[in-house]
């Protein structure tokens, strides 16, 4: 499947995530294998809720961040793209 | 996918629903552990004195949760072939109850009457032991978890009386650090799995005797606050460098045994791994095998 700024993301049903001050932990509940977010990518992983596009995301990035829409849209659409490699999001 | 218990049980379909069945005996030990005292009941003499030739002489207190010993036939259960096996009990969650499967060895855990079954064959007391503390292990990280503490899977070594806790992946360290501090005189708490329970609002590492390399007598039985939860890194030299809460949530709950692969009690799992990460001090330490650690412990972050 190929991600556009119109894809939805979502956690992965295997995925617990909890966000705390200026960092996020993801967790596979199978594997028990835990991966540490920084600020920007867990604001991210928080907003996937499968109810926001990707372009919708940048948008909140970017007025949270005060960041380039252009470049964070490029930024969101990679990281995104990663997420759904590792297993940890899926695109809806 | 496999069925909950099919590579110990030969009829998984027939693991108990309920805590039931004929006992070896009348006898019964109380075991004073973190999340209990645990009263094991349903023992043959031979059972018990297995159990006091482990863990010391039975506890002179009022025991919190009721284990039941239940005899069943050997060949209800898997011979298995050990040979480069690595043991792992099968765990089956629900909201109220944790059924394990393992070895000669099936268990209920009811978390709602605080009662557990085990149902095994084995009385044989140089096995005995061993089927008791391989559900023991779970039910002390359930009843930690749910009591506002966590059993973690490290090596702890009181500092001045400092609790430290010293995780990481396999052969990260955990063992090493452990003879190292014995061979330095500093007390060690376990080499294996440590209890992080909650005193006066303090975090505080107390004493278990789920030991790996260490047997229980070499161990301290002195309960020491927590101060720093310490990540493991093997390499040529001695550094201390510092763990992000992020880092040390991350290490607690890889190191969280059981319950981390515990569907239900993850989110809980999540808030104590963070919770226990922002209260300690937290670094990753590099070290040699041969090094001496304990001066670079002095300064930590």
């Amino acid at each position: 499947m190929t991600l556009t700024l119109a894809t939805r993301l979502r956690l992965a049903p295997h995925i617990r995530f909890r966000r705390f001050e200026d960092e996020g932990v993801a967790v596979d509940q199978s594997s028990a294998e835990a991966v540490v977010f920084n600020d920007v990518a867990a604001r991210i992983l928080e907003l996937a809720d499968g109810s926001r596009t990707l372009a919708e995301t940048a948008g909140v990035i970017g007025e949270e961040f005060e960041a380039e829409n252009d470049a964070i849209e490029a930024d969101v659409l990679r990281f995104a793209g990663e997420l759904i490699d590792a297993g940890l999001a899926v695109a809806s | 996918m496999t069925v909950f218990g099919e590579q110990f049980l030969h009829s998984p379909g027939l693991f108990p629903a309920r805590i039931a069945g004929e006992t070896f005996g009348s006898g019964s030990f109380t075991l004073a552990l973190p999340g209990g005292p645990f009263l094991i009941d349903g023992l043959s003499a031979i059972q018990r004195e297995s159990l006091a030739s482990r863990y010391g002489d039975s506890a002179d207190v009022t025991p919190q949760i009721t284990i039941v010993v239940h005899r069943v036939a050997r060949e209800d259960f898997r011979e298995i072939d050990t040979r480069g096996w690595e043991y792992n009990l099968d765990y089956l969650a629900t909201e109220t109850t944790v059924s394990l499967a393992g070895m000669r060895l099936a268990a209920l855990i009811d978390l709602a009457r605080n009662r557990v079954g085990i149902w095994t064959p084995v009385e044989d007391p140089a096995e005995f032991w061993g089927v008791v503390e391989n559900v023991l292990r779970p039910l002390v990280a359930l009843r930690l978890l749910l009591d506002g503490g966590l059993l973690v899977h490290s090596s702890a070594v009181a500092l001045a009386n400092r609790g430290i806790v010293f995780a990481g992946r396999s052969n990260a360290g955990k063992s090493t650090v452990a003879h190292l501090a014995v061979a330095s005189k500093h007390p060690v708490l376990s080499d294996d799995l440590n209890a992080i329970t909650r005193e006066n609002g303090q975090f505080v590492i107390s004493p278990l005797p789920f030991t790996g390399d260490l047997e229980p007598a070499d161990v301290s039985r002195i309960a020491v606050p927590l101060e720093a939860i310490i990540g493991l890194e093997k390499g040529s030299d001695e550094s201390l460098r510092s763990m992000s809460q992020g880092e040390g949530m991350s290490l607690l709950v890889r190191s969280a045994p059981y319950v981390n692969h515990d569907e239900i009690r993850l989110p809980l799992l999540l808030e104590r791994a963070a919770e226990i990460a922002g209260a300690a001090r937290r670094a990753i330490l590099t070290f040699r095998r041969d090094g001496n650690i304990w001066p670079i412990l002095e300064n930590l972050p």
